[in-house]
C-alpha cells in the first residue's frame, strides 16, 4: 500500500496541473520609477522535496549544484554532505560524524572534489568524489592572518586555479584566501572585505570623547559576509547585511566590487548565478531576487510562510541553486526541504529577450520585447529594450514613447535630441521667415502708429493701469533688482508696497514653483508622474516664508533693528523676484532641452536663487539698518529661532494627538459598556 | 520518521495485520460484524447504519460489499493523543463550551465528561437528547439514514444552556472522524473544496506537516478576526491570499474499499469551518476531515485606539440550525468524480439552477475597463481607458472576428472611476467615457451583435477617500471599530465595506434605476466574496443575518434583470445566470497532492462558468489546456488604451489588457473552444482521471478528451499527444 501511495505521490508531484495553481506570492519587477510593480508569475513552485529515499535533512545550511548535475547539500544536523539528483533521488552521502563536526558550507569543483567548511572543526575538509578525505585546510599560521583572528569556516568557494576563499564566522577582515596545497595551503591574504562607514555621530563621538570613553564604545568594524558564490569566470559574489547597495557585491580577482545593483537586499542569506549569468539572492524573509548579470532587478518572488504551508513560501532559506533549464532549487533549513521552481513561459521570454539584448542583438530582441509588452505593458525593461531596438531602426518617435514608459532618461534624451534635430532641419527656414516677418510687422506697426496714433488707446490703458495701487506696487518690486537699498527705503518709509502686493508675489512664486515641479519636461521633472502634494507644497512655501519672516522680525526687535513685521514680509517676497522671473523661462526650457544642454537650466537655477538669496540678505540689512556682520548674525539667530518654533509646534501636535487618543478611549469604553445583545 | 518509530510500526503491523485480514475475510463471508457496543439502528436498500449509544458513534456499512466507514476509533487506547484529541475520535458529536470569558473553549464529549442521553428511535434513524450536568448544557441530535446517505441535524431550539452566565455553548464537531483512516492504510484521499477542488492522499506523511487545512466556509469572519494583510514588502502587499471556500463540501474516499462519502453542509454553512487533518498533524496518526460549527466565541474588545482590551463573549448565540448530509458512494462512484456528480445532484434537488432553463451556447467573457482616477494637481482626474464608443467598437469587432456569443462586464463605468466610484449607490455613468448616452450606445451595439453586456455593480466595497458621508454607514466590526483595509496604492489609500442594511437599500434603488434606464444586466461583485458578523445600531449581528441581506440584495437584481455574479459563494448561485471569476486552480498547499476539477464537474451542464482573466496568466498554453479540461469558459479584460496609462492609479494591477493586442487571441480561443464545446453538446463530465502528465476527461455523450500537460510528447488512448496539446475523440471515432 505504501509503495503504491509513494508511486502515486511521485506521479502526482510530477503533475503540471500543480504548477498551474495560484502561487501564494505575487511576483514583482522594478517599475520605471524604481519601485515595485506586479508582473506575471515568473517562477512557479512545482514540487517540494522532503525525503530522498530513506534520507531526510536536518537543519541543512548550504547547497550547490555540481558539474555532475547533482545537488550537494550541507546537511549540518546530520554532519554530512548529502548528494541527490535534481529529481530528489538519493545518490550518496559524503563525510560523517568522524570527519565532520559542524559542516556549514559546501563547494564542488569541476573534478567533483568536495570542499566542506567545517565550522566547529575549524577547517575546510576536502573529499574526493568517492568520499575519501584528501586534504584539510586548517587555521593559517601566517602572521598577517592575525593570531587572534577567528578561523571558523562557514562557507567556501574555490576558483579554477584551486585557490580557496573561506568565509569565517566572526572574522570581519574579509574572505580568507588560501592557495591550494597538500599541506593545507598558504594564506594569500584577506579578500573582499566590506568597507566601514563612519557615521556623522561617530565623527562627533571621536571628536569629543576621551580615549578611555572611546574604548568603551562599540568599535567600527566592517560587516561580515553572509554567503558567497563563484561563477565560471571566477567572479565571486558576496552578500552581506550592510543595509545598502553593497549588500550584493561581484568581486573581481583583485577583490574589487564591479556590480552596481539597482535594488538592495536587506538581509541576504544565499546567492548563486544561473548558467546565463543572472544572479539569484535570497533573504531572511523568504523573498528570492533575480538580477541580471549587470545587477538590474528582474523579479522578486517567494515569501515568508506564516503558517499557510503553501508551496513557494519559506521559513529560513540557506541555499539556492539554478540548473541549465533555469529551474530554481531553494533550501529551507527549518522545513528541511528543497522547493523547486520552474520558469514560466513569461519568464523564459524575458530571459531570451535579455540575452539577445545583452549580446547586442537589438533587432532580434525587438519581437520578444514586444511580446513581453503585450503580456505586461508596465515591464519597464521591455520598454527600454523595445525602445533601444526602435531607436536603432530610426523610429525615434516610437523609441521616445518606449523610453518614457521604461523610465530611461538618457535614451529619452537621445531620442528627443534626434526628433528635435529633425524638426529643426525641417522647419528652420520657416522659423527664420516667421521671425523676419514679425520684426517687419513690428516696424510697420510702429510706423503706422507714428502717423495715425492708432495704439494710443492701448497706451492710455497702460497708464491707467499704472495708477491702480496694486499694479503700481507690483511694478515697484522691480526696483529691488536695480537698487535694493532704494526699494527697501520705499517699502519701509514711503509705503510704496503693501501686504497685498507681497501676497501676490508669493502667490506667483507658489504657482510658478508648482508649474516647474509638476509640469516640467520629462527629463527635468523631479517628481514622478501622478504624484501631487499641493498641501505639502503650500505648507513648504508659505510655512517657510512666514516662519522666516516672523522669526526674523522677532530677532530684529531685540537686536535694535528698525524693520517692521510688514516690511520684512514685503521685503522677503520682493527678494524672490529673480526666481519668479526665471521660473517661466526654466519651465519652457525643461520642455525643449535635452540632457546635452542641461547646463542652461542649472545656470538659471544658480543665478536666480543666488540672486534672491543675496537680495534677502540685503533686504534684512537695509530694513534694519544693520552692518553686514550684524545681518549675518541676525540670520543665524533667525534660523535658531525657527528651529525652536518647529520644536514647539511638534510638542503641541503630540499633546493634541494624545488628547484625541484619550477621547477615543473613552468612546471605546462607552461602547463596551452599552453594547446590546 | 525515526528508525525506532518505523520499527514499532512494522512490529505492530506484524502483530495485527494477519488478525485483521482474517477478521476481514470472516466479515465478508458472514456479513458485517459490528464492534462491541454497536447495534443496527436503521437500514436502507444499500446501507446499514449501526449506532453506539455510549458515544453516539456511527458505522455506515455498504450491504453489498460489507465495507464500512466508522465515525469513531473503536480501540482508542491503542493510539496517542491527550483528552482533547481523544474526545474527538471517541465521540460522534463533540461540543466545545465557553467558561466565563476565557478565550479558549473547553471540550464536552461522551468519553471524558459525564453525560445523560435519551434516545428515541424512529423508522430510519434516531433522536438523542444529550445533557452534560457538569456544565448544564445539552443538545438534541437527529440522525437519519436515507437512500444515499446519512443526515445529521442539531436544531438551534434543541440547545440547552441552563447556566449561560458561566457555561455557554461554543461550537459543535459533527462526526469529525467519519471515514477516518489510520496512517493512510485505507488508500485513498481527503477531498477539500480549495479552488476547483484538491485531494490529500491517505498516506504516511512521516510528520512532514505541522498544521491541518482549515478554512472558513465562504469567507473569513472579518468582523471578528484581526485584519490580516499578508506579507508586505516595501509598502507593497506581496502575498496572494488562499482561495476562498466557495462550496460547503468535503469528502473522504477509501479507494481500497471502493467506498467514499461527500459531506454537504445544508444548514449552518455560514458559521462553519472545514478542516482536514492528516496523520502527523498534532502528533495524531489519523487522517480525518470535518465541519465545525461556531455558535459563540470570546473576543477581545478594544477599549482604546492604541491599547486596552477586555475579553467579551458574543452578546448572543449565532442563530442557525446544523444540518449536515453525508452522501455515501460505493464502487465506481467512490471517487472525486462521483462526489462532484453527487454534489451536482444535490444542487438540482434543492432547485439551485431551476432558473436556468437551458444552458447558453458556448461564450467568451470579454470585460471592458472604462475609467479610473489618477492624481491631478487639483484633486483627481479620470484616465479614460475605454470610452463608450470604443466599447461599442470592440463588440462589433469581436462579432466580425467570429465571436458570436460574448458576455461582457463593463468595469469602471461610473463617476470617479473603478476605485473612486465605490460604493455604487446610483446609476451615474462617468462623463469621461461618454455618460449615460454613451452607455446606451454600448447597449445598442450589444443588441446588434448579440452580446450580453452587464454593468459591474459593487455597492458593498467602499473607498473611504471618496465616500463622503457614507463613511458613517461603513461596516463595523463586532468590537464597533470600522473595518478598514489598506490598499497600498497611489491614489486611494484605504477601503472598507458598507453595512449590509445600507447595501440592501442601495440594491433596491439601483436595481430599479437600472431597469428604468434600460441597463441590460448587472454583474454583482464585492459582497459575494464576503460574509461576516458585524456591529450596527448598538447590536451584534451574526453571519446568518448578513447572509440574509446579501441574498435579498442579489435577488433584487436577479428578479428584475439578467444577473451574473463574480466569484460567488454557493448560497448565491441560485441568483446568477452565469458564474464569473471562478478559479481555475487552488491555493497550492504543500500537503495537497493534486487538484481536481470538482467544481467544474459539479456545475457541468448546469450553469455557464467563466474563469479568472487570461491576461494575467504567465503560462497561457497551460491555462488554455486547463479550460479544455474543466470545460469552463475563458475571460479576458480589455482596454482600448495601453494599460501603462493606469500605472499611477489604483488599478495598476492591470498591466496587460490592450484590446488591439488581444483581439486575435480572443478570436482564436473562441473558435477553438467553441468547436470543442459543440462536441460536448451540453453533456456533463462523466469521468476524470490523471496519469502522469496526461489527463483524460470523458463526457456523458462518449466524448473523450486527452490532455498532455507535459513538456514532452506522451501516449494516451492510442494517440501520441504533442507536448502541451490535447485531442478530443468522439464516441464514434475508433
Amino acid at each position: 500500500m505504501k509503495k503504491r501511495a509513494a508511486a502515486l505521490l511521485f506521479l502526482l508531484l510530477m503533475l503540471p496541473s500543480i504548477a498551474l495553481a495560484s502561487t501564494p506570492y505575487r511576483t514583482f519587477t522594478q517599475s520605471k520609477l524604481g519601485d515595485l510593480v506586479e508582473t506575471q508569475t515568473a517562477y512557479e513552485p512545482v514540487r517540494s522535496m522532503l525525503a530522498f529515499g530513506d534520507e531526510r535533512l536536518k537543519t541543512p545550511s548550504d547547497m550547490r549544484l555540481a558539474p555532475d548535475g547533482n545537488l550537494y547539500i550541507c546537511d549540518t544536523g546530520n554532519k554530512r554532505i548529502l548528494v541527490i539528483t535534481t529529481d530528489g533521488e538519493f545518490v550518496k552521502e559524503i563525510g560523517d560524524k568522524k570527519t565532520l563536526k559542524s559542516p556549514k558550507g559546501v563547494f564542488v569543483t569541476d573534478n567533483l572534489d568536495v570542499y566542506v567548511a567545517d565550522e566547529n572543526g575549524r577547517a575546510v575538509v576536502v573529499f574526493d568524489k568517492d568520499g575519501k578525505v584528501i586534504n584539510e585546510y586548517e587555521k593559517p599560521t601566517h602572521p598577517l592572518f592575525g593570531e587572534t583572528s577567528p578561523y571558523k569556516p562557514n562557507k567556501v568557494v574555490v576558483d579554477k586555479r584551486g585557490n580557496l576563499y573561506v568565509n569565517s564566522t566572526g572574522n570581519t577582515n574579509g574572505l580568507v584566501q588560501l592557495s591550494p596545497g597538500e599541506a593545507g595551503g598558504e594564506f594569500l591574504g584577506y579578500f573582499g572585505a566590506n568597507t566601514t562607514i563612519v557615521s556623522f555621530l561617530t565623527r562627533i563621538r571621536k571628536a569629543i570623547f576621551s580615549d578611555d570613553q572611546l574604548t568603551r564604545t562599540a568599535g567600527i568594524v566592517p560587516t561580515s559576509i553572509n554567503n558567497m558564490a563563484i561563477d565560471d569566470k571566477g567572479m565571486i559574489y558576496a552578500i552581506s547585511t550592510t543595509g545598502d547597495f553593497s549588500s550584493i557585491r561581484k568581486l573581481n580577482v583583485a577583490g574589487k566590487n564591479i556590480l552596481e545593483p539597482n535594488w538592495w537586499v536587506t538581509s541576504p542569506t544565499a546567492v548563486t548565478t544561473s548558467p546565463t549569468g543572472n544572479i539569484f539572492v535570497t533573504d531572511s524573509s523568504g523573498y528570492i531576487f533575480e538580477y541580471t548579470s549587470e545587477g538590474k532587478l528582474l523579479f522578486i518572488f517567494g515569501s515568508y510562510d506564516d503558517g499557510q504551508q503553501r508551496n513557494g513560501l519559506f521559513l529560513s532559506v540557506t541555499g539556492i541553486a539554478v540548473d541549465e533549464s533555469e529551474n530554481v532549487y531553494v533550501l529551507d533549513e527549518k522545513t528541511n526541504s528543497i522547493q523547486v521552481f520552474k520558469p514560466t513561459e513569461f519568464c523564459s521570454l524575458v530571459h531570451r529577450a535579455f540575452n539577445l539584448f545583452m549580446n547586442g542583438r537589438y533587432a532580434e530582441s525587438k519581437e520578444p520585447w514586444r511580446e513581453i509588452l503585450r503580456m505586461n505593458s508596465l515591464f519597464s525593461y521591455a520598454s527600454i529594450g523595445y525602445g533601444e531596438a526602435l531607436y536603432r531602426e530610426g523610429d525615434f518617435e516610437g523609441a521616445l514613447a518606449a523610453f518614457r514608459n521604461g523610465g530611461n532618461y538618457q535614451g529619452y534624451s537621445d531620442a528627443y535630441w534626434e526628433i528635435r534635430s529633425n524638426w529643426l532641419h525641417s522647419y528652420i527656414g520657416l522659423a527664420i521667415i516667421i521671425v523676419v516677418c514679425l520684426v517687419l510687422l513690428r516696424v510697420i506697426i510702429k510706423l503706422i502708429d507714428k502717423k495715425t496714433g492708432f495704439l494710443s488707446p492701448i497706451r492710455r490703458a497702460g497708464k491707467a493701469a499704472g495708477r491702480v495701487p496694486i499694479l503700481r506696487q507690483l511694478s515697484y518690486s522691480f526696483t529691488i533688482l536695480r537698487n535694493p537699498a532704494d526699494c527697501m527705503y520705499g517699502v519701509l518709509r514711503e509705503k510704496r508696497a503693501s501686504l497685498w502686493s507681497a501676497a501676490v508675489m508669493m502667490a506667483l512664486y507658489f504657482v510658478f514653483s508648482l508649474l516647474c515641479k509638476y509640469s516640467a519636461g520629462f527629463l527635468f521633472k523631479n517628481v514622478p508622474d501622478g504624484y501631487y502634494n499641493l498641501l505639502g507644497d503650500f505648507t513648504e512655501v508659505f510655512g517657510i516664508y512666514l516662519l522666516f519672516s516672523v522669526c526674523c522680525y522677532l530677532v530684529s526687535t531685540i537686536t535694535e533693528g528698525e524693520a517692521t513685521a510688514k516690511s520684512i514680509l514685503i521685503g522677503v517676497s520682493y527678494a524672490l523676484l529673480p526666481v519668479i522671473i526665471a521660473m517661466p523661462i526654466k519651465l519652457f526650457l525643461t520642455n525643449v532641452l535635452t540632457y546635452n544642454e542641461s547646463v542652461f537650466i542649472s545656470l538659471i537655477d544658480f543665478a536666480s536663487y543666488g540672486w534672491s538669496a543675496v537680495l534677502i540678505l540685503l533686504t534684512i540689512k537695509y530694513l534694519n539698518d544693520y552692518t553686514f556682520k550684524k545681518t549675518l548674525w541676525t540670520i543665524v539667530l533667525t534660523a535658531f529661532t525657527a528651529l525652536i518654533a518647529v520644536a514647539l509646534l511638534f510638542v503641541a501636535y503630540v499633546l493634541i494627538s494624545q488628547l484625541c487618543d484619550f477621547i477615543a478611549s473613552i468612546y471605546g469604553e462607552v461602547v463596551y459598556r452599552f453594547v446590546k445583545a | 520518521m525515526s528508525r525506532l518509530r518505523k520499527l514499532l510500526c512494522c512490529l505492530l503491523a506484524c502483530l495485527f495485520l494477519p488478525s485483521l485480514a482474517l477478521a476481514e475475510e470472516a466479515e465478508a463471508a458472514a456479513g458485517f460484524a459490528p464492534p462491541e457496543g454497536y447495534a443496527l439502528c436503521a437500514e436502507s436498500a444499500e446501507w446499514s447504519l449501526y449506532l453506539c449509544e455510549r458515544n453516539l458513534g456511527l458505522i455506515v456499512v455498504n450491504k453489498a460489499s460489507g465495507k464500512a466507514m466508522y465515525s469513531c476509533v473503536t480501540e482508542p487506547d491503542k493510539y496517542p493523543g491527550n483528552e482533547q484529541w481523544k474526545a474527538l475520535y471517541t465521540s460522534g458529536i463533540v461540543m466545545d463550551y465557553l467558561k466565563g470569558t476565557v478565550i479558549e473553549p473547553l471540550r464536552a464529549d461522551f468519553q471524558y465528561m459525564q453525560s445523560e442521553r435519551e434516545f428515541a428511535y424512529f423508522d430510519g434513524g434516531f433522536t438523542c437528547k444529550a445533557y452534560f450536568p457538569e456544565i448544564k448544557c445539552g443538545f438534541t441530535v437527529t440522525v437519519t439514514l436515507e437512500d444515499n446517505g446519512v443526515s445529521v441535524s442539531i436544531p438551534l431550539e434543541g440547545l440547552v444552556q441552563d447556566d449561560e452566565e458561566n457555561f455557554a455553548i461554543s461550537s459543535f464537531y459533527v462526526y469529525p472522524f467519519m471515514g477516518y483512516s489510520y496512517m493512510g492504510e485505507n488508500g485513498g484521499y481527503i477531498f477539500i473544496p480549495d479552488g476547483q477542488g484538491a485531494i490529500i492522499n491517505l498516506q504516511d506523511n512521516e510528520n512532514r506537516y505541522s498544521s491541518p487545512f482549515t478554512a472558513t466556509v465562504y469567507s473569513q469572519n472579518i468582523g471578528l478576526a484581526p485584519l490580516t494583510t499578508g506579507a508586505v514588502y516595501m509598502n507593497t502587499s506581496t502575498g496572494n491570499p488562499a482561495e476562498r471556500i466557495m462550496m460547503p463540501v468535503f469528502g473522504i474516499a477509501h479507494e481500497d474499499d471502493r467506498l467514499a462519502y461527500v459531506s454537504v453542509i445544508e444548514s449552518g454553512d455560514d458559521n462553519a469551518i472545514i478542516e482536514a487533518n492528516f496523520n502527523g498533524v498534532s502528533n495524531l496518526p489519523f487522517d480525518w476531515a470535518f465541519a465545525k460549527y461556531t455558535y459563540r466565541v470570546v473576543y477581545s474588545q478594544q477599549t482604546g485606539p492604541s491599547s486596552g482590551t477586555v475579553n467579551k463573549r458574543l452578546p448572543h448565540i449565532n442563530n442557525f440550525d446544523i444540518k449536515q448530509h453525508f452522501f455515501f458512494l460505493e464502487g465506481d462512484s467512490a471517487n472525486y468524480c462521483g462526489m462532484a456528480k453527487q454534489y451536482g445532484k444535490y444542487l438540482d434537488s434543492r432547485g439551485v439552477f431551476e432558473h436556468i432553463e437551458k444552458m447558453s451556447d458556448f461564450g467568451i467573457q470579454v470585460d471592458m475597463f472604462g475609467t479610473e482616477n489618477e492624481n491631478g494637481m487639483l484633486g483627481t482626474q479620470p484616465v479614460v481607458m475605454t470610452s463608450a464608443d470604443n466599447m461599442a467598437e470592440i463588440l462589433k469587432d469581436l462579432k466580425a472576428r467570429g465571436a458570436d456569443n460574448v458576455m461582457s462586464v463593463i468595469l469602471g463605468w461610473m463617476n470617479n472611476g473603478y476605485t473612486g466610484g465605490l460604493p455604487l449607490t446610483s446609476y451615474s455613468p462617468s462623463g469621461a467615457i461618454g455618460g449615460a448616452a454613451g452607455l446606451e450606445r454600448v447597449f445598442s451595439a450589444a443588441r446588434e451583435t448579440g452580446a450580453e453586456v452587464y454593468l459591474d455593480t459593487d455597492s458593498f466595497t467602499m473607498t473611504f477617500d471618496t465616500a463622503g458621508m457614507l463613511k458613517y454607514s461603513a461596516l463595523k466590526k463586532v468590537d464597533s471599530s470600522t473595518y478598514t483595509m489598506p490598499l497600498y496604492a497611489w491614489v486611494y489609500n484605504s477601503a472598507g465595506y458598507l453595512n449590509p442594511v445600507k447595501l440592501m437599500e442601495y440594491s433596491a434603488s439601483l436595481s430599479r434605476e437600472y431597469v428604468s434606464r434600460g441597463v441590460s444586466g448587472a454583474s454583482l461583485s464585492g459582497f459575494p466574496q464576503v460574509l461576516t458578523a458585524y456591529y450596527l445600531g448598538d447590536k451584534y449581528h451574526d453571519k446568518s443575518e448578513c447572509r440574509e441581506y446579501f441574498e435579498r440584495s442579489a435577488s433584487l437584481y436577479s428578479e428584475k434583470l439578467p444577473t451574473v455574479i463574480s466569484s460567488p459563494s454557493a448560497y448565491l448561485w441560485r441568483y446568477a445566470r452565469a458564474l464569473a471569476g471562478v478559479p481555475a486552480a487552488g491555493s497550492d498547499y504543500a500537503y495537497t497532492d493534486a487538484e481536481v476539477p470538482f467544481l467544474s464537474i459539479a456545475l457541468s451542464g448546469r450553469i455557464p462558468v467563466y474563469t479568472e482573466y487570461v491576461n494575467f496568466q504567465a503560462n497561457t498554453r497551460r491555462f488554455f489546456l486547463k479550460l479544455v479540461e474543466q470545460g469552463t469558459r475563458p475571460a479576458f479584460l480589455v482596454t482600448w488604451e495601453d494599460p501603462i496609462e493606469l500605472s499611477e492609479t489604483n488599478a495598476n494591477w492591470i498591466y496587460s489588457s490592450k484590446y488591439e493586442l488581444y483581439s486575435e487571441m480572443i478570436a482564436s480561443w473562441y473558435s477553438e473552444l467553441k468547436t470543442l464545446h459543440d462536441m460536448i453538446d451540453a453533456s456533463a463530465i462523466a469521468s476524470h482521471s490523471v496519469s502522469g502528465a496526461v489527463t483524460t476527461v470523458t463526457y456523458d455523450n462518449g466524448l473523450t478528451i486527452y490532455l498532455n500537460y507535459g513538456d514532452k510528447p506522451a501516449e494516451a488512448g492510442g494517440f501520441t499527444l504533442e507536448a502541451l496539446s490535447y485531442k478530443a475523440v468522439t464516441a464514434n471515432e475508433p
